[in-house]
């Protein structure tokens, strides 16, 4: 009983993660070829307005109020989706696991200088402050990436501050210095490539996050004005919320799915990180 | 160049944990020769560790000197140690975390070479070739990862590792502790013909006093954070002063069954 | 043979769904009623997995390929988790190397021990708490009654032991078996933690399985000794046999290589070593699996597997066996 168990359950976890990888290709062959399937911008008018999906040859997943092909918008907000997600979490990947690895290597003083800073980021909710941040500067493509870099950060900061301070007392890393190795020298080359897979898995359901977060701003209307993302086309969506409800559902379908996509491979990773990481321990 | 390679002067060592204070090391004073070997024998906990990573500089003292062949480097920042990094190396307990999982055993061998620019860089790879076929590893084993290999052969690396510089002093903790006694017998079999060929100087801590008499020039007995007891092995062996050392000695099973269970295994005793 | 209340027959362990790759190769011996047999080898050569089995806590990616293991003369159903519940600490007590291990860190040590008890018996409350404060003092711990409602980590590593054994030996099992028991313990504790077996053994009359790598203590504790090398029995025999006239070349080579400055100056200050390391469980290798190490082997020991050989209470398998008594 318990080994058939085993088995589905392992041939369920490695089911998830395909999936995830499939549906995540899709988003990423849809930013690929927008351009090549949709030469004419998404904001241009394609047809007649408030075509259902399958009503106008023209636009298979239809039209939305101003007459713009919904399935051009999917593939162009697709772009934006990963552009804003991968480039946010890329950024506070790089500044949080500076503040995590100088944190949790040295200790002290410089710790808690580093650990209060994080924490009086992490006090004001995340969604509050990535909107201040672009109130303030103004939206654009690129003050929406870094907002969302803003509010990443601090968790990644955290999460390798606690890998450094656990792998730092190992006794690999006091033979290092022993040998006389500088401590940046230790912090890059020794400690960190032992503490990347966690932080793997987490930038991989971060970046589900920022694509989440970036609709929300662009849906509340703090989006690059200039651009279609799938945050836009919902917002547009609500005014004809009671008879045209598709135009807001396949964008939300869309996002849905991608952030979907985005957990399956980060729960996938961790549980294909984990086990070798273990035996490379030496358990 | 003076006989005495280790010369330390009434050592304290002393951390905060929480409010309380506590001292693993209360005023050691002890002296190491050159090409000696000295064991540093006592119970967990006594601060035999303590003691060996602030000798090598991974702990700061709160007093006292610890002179290496003249120089003071006790509470010498990292950069001050640096100079004195080469000669003074260590060999850790436990084979399975003393070692960076992610790199390949020849760039583990290689990297103190890299580290303090000993030698052309085309060479180094030789010399780390060459301190692998030293400790009884085939170099075509050097592109394996440490997880490949079993403790012993493990702590063969660390051995490699610690003397591709060419230390003069080689202090090791517990370095068999972890070890079954066929592989404890070869490696301490490699140190001995290593400590022979090298000239080296050990300090080498063990809570083990049958294992250090057999091999030690001396032995220090520490009890929770003093030498009570520091003689030539045989004598702190067969005619010990102190009465932490017989009490340990009196529960020592000698592995031979025609003498009479040691004091401390008889039902009767108390 | 005196009156074996554990047999283990032609016990055959392999890895779940690779018969080819055994962990134990047939293995057979008994435990005499209230004797002390000692389990020694390096590690990887099977001990553990052959006290897991008897317990029928052999872990998931292992199976019981083969064999028989008989208590008391009927066989043990090992693969039945249930009916092992009730033989687990009622009838055979387990002793782990890391007492750690074995308890809970939320529960106070008193209660670990009354929950042994209260699974295999119906008693009161007051009675069987009374049972677990007389256990305490039994296994020499002090002021049992405050003790008893200590947490886990506010014991040092000796008490800890003692508490395991208490838990163990709750419910009067009639053999205990000791997975290194005292490897993580310093010799002056070592020494007390079995003179507190060698006392519990003399007042119940409990056999003892010593697993251990420690050739000292089992001069001194054991009354015989089984020596494993890589999931086979290489040598059984009454401790004063083993160790004055060892057949095996292993058992040689582990008496060797063990520390001991009563012979310190024959060895000329350093120790003889068995060259080279078990093979793994994985290498098909014919023959004896000890030939690559050994100094006697020939070209039959690797062409055939050595059978066993018994002289009386002496076993031995191997093809050159050496006759010289060892002073
Ligand atoms: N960084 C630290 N912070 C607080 N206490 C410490 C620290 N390092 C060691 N200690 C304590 O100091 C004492 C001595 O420790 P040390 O590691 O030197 O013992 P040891 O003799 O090497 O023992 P073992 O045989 O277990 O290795 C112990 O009580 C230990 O808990
Ligand atoms: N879960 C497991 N899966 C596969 N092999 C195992 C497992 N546990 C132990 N082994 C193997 O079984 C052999 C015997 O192990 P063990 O009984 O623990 O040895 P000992 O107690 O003598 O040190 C070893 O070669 C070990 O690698
Ligand atoms: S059978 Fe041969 S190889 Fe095996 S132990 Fe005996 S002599 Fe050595
Ligand atoms: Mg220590
Ligand atoms: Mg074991």
């Amino acid at each position: 009983m318990d080994r058939v168990k085993s088995l589905a359950s392992a041939i369920l976890r490695d089911w998830m993660l395909l999936l995830g990888l499939l549906l995540l290709a899709t988003v990423f062959f849809m930013a690929a070829t927008a351009p090549f399937f949709f030469p004419q911008p998404p904001d241009t008018m394609m047809g007649p307005p408030l075509q259902w999906p399958g009503q106008y040859p023209g636009a298979p997943l239809g039209t939305d109020g101003l007459g713009r092909n919904i399935l051009a918008g999917l593939f162009y907000g697709a772009q934006i989706s990963l552009l804003v997600g991968f480039a946010s979490v890329t950024v506070a990947m790089v500044f949080g696991i500076l503040v995590g690895a100088f944190a949790g290597y040295y200790g002290g003083w410089i710790d808690n200088l580093l650990m209060r800073v994080t924490e009086l980021f992490q006090t004001i909710p995340q969604f509050m402050l990535a909107i201040v941040v672009v109130a303030v500067l103004g939206p654009s493509i690129q003050v929406i990436i870094f907002s969302l870099a803003v509010v990443s950060w601090p968790a990644i900061a955290r999460l390798v501050r606690g890998e450094f301070m656990v792998l730092r007392e190992k006794a690999y890393v006091q033979g290092c210095i022993v040998v006389g190795m500088s401590d940046r020298r230790i912090i890059f080359t020794q400690i960190l490539p032992n503490a990347m897979s966690g932080v793997t898995v987490m930038s991989t359901i971060m970046i589900a996050t920022a694509i989440l977060m970036e609709s929300a701003l662009s849906f509340l209307g703090f989006g690059d004005p200039n651009v279609t993302t799938w945050g836009t086309m919902i917002g547009m969506g609500k005014n004809n919320l009671r008879d045209a409800w598709y135009i807001m559902t396949i964008p939300g379908i869309a996002l849905l799915l991608t952030a979907l996509a985005l957990n399956l491979v980060g729960d996938g990773l961790n549980d294909y990180l984990n086990p070798r990481l273990r035996s490379q321990r030496g358990q | 160049m003076s006989n005495t390679l280790l010369r330390i002067d009434d050592l304290h060592v002393s951390f905060r944990v929480g409010k309380t204070m506590i001292h693993p090391v209360r005023g050691i004073s002890l002296h190491l020769d050159r090409g000696e070997t000295l064991a540093l024998v006592g119970e967990s906990g006594c601060g035999k560790t303590t003691l060996a990573r602030t000798i090598l500089g991974l702990q700061a003292p709160s007093s006292g000197r610890i002179a290496y062949d003249g120089n003071d480097i006790a509470g010498l920042d990292r950069f001050g140690l640096k100079r004195f990094r080469p000669h003074i190396q260590c060999v850790f307990q436990d084979p399975f975390s003393s070692l960076n999982p992610r790199k390949r055993v020849e760039q583990l061998i290689r990297e103190p070479l890299d580290i303090h620019q000993i030698g052309e860089r085309s060479t180094r790879l030789k010399r780390a070739h060459e301190m692998m076929e030293r400790v009884g590893l085939p170099t075509d084993w050097g592109r394996r990862f440490p997880h490949e290999f079993s403790g012993g052969q493990r702590q063969r690396i660390g051995i490699a590792r610690a003397l591709v510089m060419q230390p003069d002093l080689l202090i090791c903790d517990e370095p068999v502790s972890a070890l079954d006694v066929s592989i404890q017998a070869q490696i301490i079999n490699l140190l001995w013909e290593l400590k022979r060929d090298m000239g080296l100087s050990y300090l080498f801590i063990s809570h083990d006093l049958m294992l250090v008499e057999t091999f030690a020039d001396r032995v220090a007995m520490m009890y929770q954070g003093e030498i009570v007891e520091i003689g030539p092995a045989r004598q702190v062996w067969s005619n010990p002063q102190h009465e932490f050392t017989r009490r340990m000695i009196d529960a020592i099973p000698v592995p031979d069954v025609t003498r009479p269970p040691p004091p401390a295994f008889r039902i009767d005793a108390k | 043979m005196a009156n074996p209340i554990l047999q283990v027959e032609n016990l055959q362990i392999c890895v779940r769904k690779k018969p080819g790759v055994l962990i134990l190769r047939g293995v057979s011996f008994h435990v005499n009623a209230g004797e002390t047999l000692a389990i020694v080898g390096e590690s990887g050569c099977g001990k553990s997995m052959t006290s897991l089995a008897i317990m029928g806590l052999l872990p998931d990616a292992v199976e019981k390929l083969s064999g028989t293991i008989r208590f008391k003369g009927r066989e043990l159903p090992i693969a039945d988790n249930r009916a092992m519940r009730k033989v687990r600490a009622a009838e055979i007590g387990m002793v782990f190397q890391e007492p750690m291990a074995a308890l809970d860190p939320l529960y106070p040590v008193g209660k670990q021990v009354l929950e042994v008890i209260e699974e295999h018996e119906k008693l009161p409350r007051e009675m069987a708490w009374a049972r677990v404060i007389d256990l305490l003092t039994k296994v020499d711990l002090p002021n049992p009654e405050t003790l008893a409602w200590s947490y886990p980590h506010k014991l040092s590593g000796g008490q800890l032991q003692r508490v395991v054994i208490a838990m163990a030996l709750a419910c009067n099992p009639d053999v205990l078996i000791a997975d290194e028991p005292t490897t993580a313990l310093d010799v002056t504790v070592q020494a007390q933690i079995m003179r507190l077996l060698k006392r519990l053994q003399r007042d119940t009359g409990v056999a003892i399985v010593l697993i251990t790598h420690n050739l000292g203590l089992v001069a001194h504790t054991a009354d015989r000794v089984m020596v494993m090398y890589a999931g086979n029995k290489a040598e059984e025999a009454p401790t004063r046999d083993l160790f004055l006239s060892p057949r095996h070349p292993y058992t040689r080579g582990l008496l060797d290589a063990t520390p001991n400055p009563e012979r310190a100056s024959a060895q000329g200050g350093v120790l003889r070593e068995i060259p080279g390391t078990v093979p793994s469980i994985a290498d098909p290798m014919s023959g004896c699996r000890f030939a690559p190490r050994c100094g006697n082997a020939s070209e039959l020991c690797r062409a055939r597997f050595p059978e066993p050989t018994i002289e009386g209470a002496h076993g031995y398998a191997c093809h050159h066996p050496g006759t010289d008594a060892r002073v």
